[in-house]
């Protein structure tokens, strides 16, 4: 099964080395797509189908707190999985709260992003098989 | 090495910039010059404690980033498309090393971060004024000046 990815970050930067380290980890994901905020995301949520979030809290417009909250209130994407990954000295406490699959704090190597989607994903085929 | 002003964030803008970038942050070999293309990132933070992170430095160091992080070959014509601006990568390494440092100064607190805003910053008038400021800490990444300061209100 190949897999469909959503990036949120604000850093345009952050998102296409992210968008590499999965690419050249050869990781069964067929599209990745970009959000460079919660708004934005929420809109793609709407119209895409989407197997893993991968979200910066700390964003302009709608922040991933916000975004996070939104997406498990829809019936359609609460179940999605969130990886959060910031820098927020705050993110570890929401981690928690929300029910999210995962927590990598920023700065990150690429090993670490790595070991999240595939981790998360080996979950996804466990629980579709 | 003389000694750092605000040791903890010098270490976490060392981290942020080793981690994700592979470049490192050394001191100077004398007085740093004012960088070419300046910029100014501030990072406001407000909760447990108030203030702010600036880093004032170039907008060379921005493009060596998108680089680095993009493990992109400056000399591939092919490369070139779509890059993000040199800004961008500058802003995220402020918004990293903020909160690295405010993660470990402030343990339990709740500390808001704002989103970074790049500043007008003229650096022949205002780079001495900069890194002559209380608190300000100034080292060379790659041969490209970078100062750096926490200011609490």
């Amino acid at each position: 099964m190949n897999y469909s990815i959503l990036i949120v970050d604000d850093s345009a930067t952050t998102r296409a080395m992210i968008k590499r380290t999965i690419r050249l980890a050869e990781m069964p994901v067929e599209q990745i797509h970009e959000a460079a905020n919660g708004r934005e995301a929420l809109e793609l949520l709407a119209k895409a189908h989407v197997d893993l979030i991968l979200a910066d809290l700390n964003m302009p417009e709608m922040n991933g707190f916000e975004m996070t909250r939104l997406a498990r209130l829809d019936p359609k994407t609460r179940n999605i999985p969130v990886v959060i990954v910031s820098a927020s000295p705050n993110a570890d406490a929401f981690a928690q709260g929300q029910q999210v699959s995962g927590y990598l704090s920023k700065p990150f190597t690429p090993e670490a992003i790595r070991k999240v989607v595939s981790q998360v994903l080996e979950v996804q085929h466990a629980r579709v098989a | 090495m003389p000694e750092l002003r605000n040791g903890q964030l010098v270490e976490s803008l060392t981290a942020a910039l080793e981690t994700m970038a592979f470049v490192s942050l050394l001191p100077p070999d004398g007085p740093a010059p004012a960088p070419d293309e300046a910029i100014l990132v501030s990072l406001a933070f407000r909760g447990a404690r108030q203030g702010r992170v600036e880093v004032a430095t170039s907008e060379q160091l921005g493009r060596l980033l998108v680089d680095n992080m993009l493990a992109r070959d400056p000399s591939d014509p092919d490369s070139t498309v779509m890059l993000p601006h040199p800004h961008d990568p500058l802003v995220e390494l402020v918004n990293i090393a903020t909160g690295i440092v405010l993660k470990a100064q402030t343990p339990g607190g709740r500390v808001e971060m704002s989103v970074p805003q790049v500043l007008p910053f003229d650096a022949e008038s205002q780079w001495q004024a900069f890194i002559g400021g209380e608190g300000c800490d100034v080292l060379m990444a790659d041969n490209v000046p970078v100062a750096i300061r926490l200011v609490e209100e």
